[in-house]
């Protein structure tokens, strides 16, 4: 290997890269702190608009790739140092390492290790005892989930695309002709969620799909991310200055109700302002008993006030509103974005590591011990993961045995 | 005498500091030059007081506390990242005389200027002659005093390289804290408020999760617990006591010596318990930064000054849904303090206060800003505070938007008063609290 490439992998694997960026990340975040409200957003803008900053950001996930690569690498030489392989440098693998001279006799001393717990194996020339189970596989699982979350968060920085649209009963859903036949709300109160939502559409060569809330569905590569629910009533409305009257379908954002949303009168300077009322029974969007409270502006004077039924009508002071019939509606982001399941993957690898490290390193650590014969000297090394001083201990109890006499190279 | 009081925590933690700091570095030549600094810090502030006046002789102080506070997280970053090094440093190495010096220089400084502004009146200009010379000389006198009682600071307790950096960053703070005006905690708190709402806000989005009429009451509840109103203490708390815990840990964490080449027991584990034992008094530095960082907080959190804050005098509109509110009738609104008013439209309920600013214009806002709880604002001298993040806002920013100033009303002086629409100010005040009390577009 050259000095370059060795240098380029000593810092590719340097434990210092991540916590350098995201140190520069939160000055950078501190900067902007003190000249937006909303810096976090602010920071992720200027991120996706800065390859410099991007190149910076996947840092993180290319050394922890390398430091997969490396740990991997030195796993295995220790595995196959302890299971006696001949040929292996175990130099650097383990925690303590002592020379002693070479007439030290430790061939006898496997017994008393495996009375102590220890899985021992005596080979010709080494002597390996291990007990615990190694800490490696959560470590695996950390860094294979860091990799995977600064890989989705890059991904979803650099390409996601969102595109707000109305999903309409009745209508195709866009950039398709897949019909939306239906919307339905239902209270079905789950772990986490009190309400299902169920889109169901009729696709174009057949077929009929169903969107939830979540996990989302996903569209001709885009997910479908419901944000708001809405109503669709077809407004029938008749004033003095209109006296031929207006129709047309008004899509709501009035839910839940409460929430306002106003509509203008297309042509003409009256402005609905409408909003759901509440009632008493069930959800008025699931049951389609909804009553709409509204008031009618002319400029920025109220001219009439009011509620009707959807199905009813209502008049008073020359006006006339009726809403015939009604239509659900969903204010839909429809979203492509390569880094969500990334993100959602990386969360599992690094809840699973956690369930692996926490019982591990608290109860059953790995602790090894390696007493290798080489030419002109005996080696003895140990290793205890959590750096457990019992097992310190009997690693020294093991020297004071086979070399009873002061010495030793540390 | 109530002068001298305010400053005698400062002069304390300046006792504490110096002895310190002598013993660590270079002894006698150390104190000489801190109290060399102190003399100047206090002066060349003044002269700042004096000459430049508002708020600018504040802000080159508060700056360089936040890039300190800053370096001190590096600092404990890299301390943590080093213990967990198979090679780690022997030791710490001893500074040369000339960095000895500038660095009690420099915290010399630091000390006597965060200490003068705790005399800085209210109302602006310089601090008077008698307690400007005094705390001069008490700074002085304390500094040189210190070196004597540095001789009875046992060896083993004095701290070194990154734990004496942490106590002197720490003590720093607590100076600091004292003055409204320097205060780094309340900004810390009220950032990590914006950060959670903004990273809850951004997470729902970019994770696609549904928004809140969709959640069970009781998990959104939970949820809840992020946009609360103690998020931001607890959130500052944890950042501020962070860099030194992350000290004390790398302390703690620091690799017992390899003892394996020794053939007898009892001499291994003499070595390990002294090591351990000498690992142990090095905790004492952290530990008591601790007990500053905890001081500047509570200082931050409960100062001393008392603020204008007058009960809020219930208006109603007029037909057309103005409300008018006479400029010179039982309230006088041009008399330069904040005179606050509620208005009830049905259910609806606003609060708002109306001012007189610095230049002239009566200006009307929100009592609340668009970031924090609507916790409301007082008047102390030359600037109105939110009482949620404890933020300072100079009299003539009142009546402009953004960040934690309180959120601008229209308003319109005709004759003799002040006329604002009530819808207008029932809408922005739902608005604002309905934003800060749920997060972004997850209340809507």
């Amino acid at each position: 290997m050259s000095r370059v490439t060795a240098t380029a992998a000593r810092v590719a694997t340097s434990p210092a890269v991540t916590p350098s960026v995201l140190a520069f990340f939160l000055l950078l975040y501190v900067g902007i702190a003190f000249g937006s409200n909303e810096p976090l957003t602010a920071l992720m803008a200027i991120t996706r608009g800065n390859p410099a900053l991007i190149a910076l950001l996947a840092l993180i996930p290319l050394s922890g790739a390398a430091r997969l690569v490396a740990e991997t690498r030195d796993f295995l030489r220790r595995r196959r140092a302890l299971s006696g392989a001949a040929g292996i440098d175990a130099g650097g693998l383990f925690d303590d390492e002592v020379a002693l001279p070479e007439e030290s006799a430790f061939e006898e001393e496997g017994k008393r290790l495996e009375e102590q717990g220890y899985a021992v194996r005596a080979g010709s020339g080494s002597l390996a005892a291990r007990r615990g189970l190694s800490l490696f596989p959560a470590r695996v699982l950390y860094l294979s989930g860091m990799v995977l979350l600064f890989c989705g968060i890059l991904l979803s920085l650099t390409g996601r695309a969102t595109h707000r649209q109305v999903v309409l009963e009745g209508e195709a859903l866009p950039v398709s002709r897949d019909l939306v036949r239906g919307i339905v709300l239902k209270e079905e109160p789950g772990l986490i969620l009190q309400r299902t939502l169920d889109i169901a559409v009729a696709g174009e060569g057949g077929g009929e799909r169903h969107f939830g809330l979540y996990p989302p569905g996903t569209h001709r590569g885009h997910y479908l991310y419901p944000r708001y629910l809405g109503v669709a009533p077809l407004l029938r409305f008749s004033a003095p200055e209109l006296p031929g009257g207006f129709e047309q379908f008004a899509v709501l954002s009035i839910y839940p109700p409460g929430k306002e949303d106003s509509f203008q009168v297309p042509g003409s300077p009256y402005r609905f302002i409408f909003q759901m009322a509440p009632g008493d029974g069930p959800d008025p969007y699931a049951s389609g008993k909804i009553t709409l409270q509204f008031r009618l502006l002319k400029g920025e004077t109220q001219v009439w006030a009011g509620s009707a039924n959807v199905g009813g009508e209502t008049s008073g002071d020359g006006y006339r509103l009726a809403l015939p019939e009604f239509r659900r509606a969903v204010v839909t982001d429809f979203v492509r974005d390569a880094g969500v399941p990334l993100i959602w993957s990386a969360s599992a690898l690094l809840l699973l590591s956690l369930c692996w490290f926490v019982p591990i390193r608290l109860l059953w650590p790995r602790q090894e011990i390696l007493v290798v014969r080489h030419a002109g000297a005996v080696v003895a090394r140990s290793r205890a993961e959590g750096g457990r001083r019992a097992h310190a201990g009997r690693f020294h109890e093991l020297l004071d045995q086979v070399h009873p006499r002061e010495g030793g190279t540390p | 005498m109530l002068t001298a009081l305010k400053v005698i925590p400062q002069l304390l933690c300046w006792a504490v500091l110096v002895p310190v700091m002598c013993r660590s570095l270079t002894g006698m030549s150390t104190a000489v030059a801190a109290a060399a600094g102190f003399v100047a810090g206090v002066a060349g502030e003044n002269l700042l007081l004096a000459y430049v006046g508002g708020e600018l002789p504040f802000r080159p102080l508060r700056g360089i506390c936040g890039v300190i506070f800053l370096l001190l997280w590096g600092a404990s970053v890299w301390a943590l990242y080093r213990s967990g090094s198979t090679s780690p440093e022997s030791g710490q190495p001893t500074p040369s005389p000339l960095a000895s010096g500038a660095a009690a220089l420099g915290t010399g400084v630091l000390a006597g200027a965060l200490t003068l502004c705790r005399l800085a009146p209210l109302e602006g200009g310089a601090v008077r002659l008698v307690p400007y010379l005094t705390l001069a000389c008490a700074g002085a006198a304390v500094a040189l005093g210190a070196a004597y009682a540095a001789r009875f600071l046992p060896q083993r307790l004095v701290p070194r390289g990154i734990p004496l950096v942490a106590l002197v960053v720490s003590a720093l703070m607590l100076m600091a804290c004292s003055v409204q005006r320097l205060d780094l905690f309340s900004p810390l708190s009220m950032e990590v408020m914006k950060f959670v709402h903004d990273f809850v806000h951004q997470f729902f989005e970019s994770m696609l999760i549904p928004d809140h009429p969709f959640f069970r009451a009781d998990v959104w509840g939970y949820i809840g617990l992020l946009f609360g109103d103690k998020v931001g203490l607890w959130g500052g708390l944890a950042l501020w006591y962070l860099p030194v815990l992350l000290i004390a840990l790398s302390l703690r964490l620091e690799r017992l010596p390899s003892v394996a080449h020794i053939r007898q027991g009892a001499a291994r584990r003499k070595l390990l318990a002294s090591f351990i034992h000498e690992r142990r008094l090095r905790l004492a530095a952290p530990l008591l930064a601790l007990v500053f960082l905890t001081g500047a907080a509570y200082q931050s959190r409960f100062p001393a000054t008392e603020y204008w804050d007058p009960k809020p005098v219930e208006v109603s509109a007029n037909p057309a849904g103005q409300i008018a509110i006479p400029k010179k009738g039982e309230i006088d609104l041009e008399d330069g303090k904040l005179h606050k008013f509620s208005y009830r439209q049905g259910s609806r309920e606003a609060r708002f206060f109306v001012m007189l600013t610095p230049a002239g214009q009566l200006v009307t806002t929100l009592d609340a800003c668009a970031i924090c709880q609507p916790e409301g604002y007082g008047q102390a001298g030359n600037a109105v505070i939110c009482y949620y993040c404890r933020t300072l806002i100079p009299l003539e920013t009142v009546g402009k938007p953004g960040g934690c100033n309180p959120v601008p009303v229209p308003c319109s002086v005709k004759g003799d008063a002040v006329v604002i629409d009530g819808m207008t100010l029932v809408n922005t005040w739902e608005s604002t609290v309905q934003v800060t009390a749920h997060g972004k577009g997850m209340g809507k």
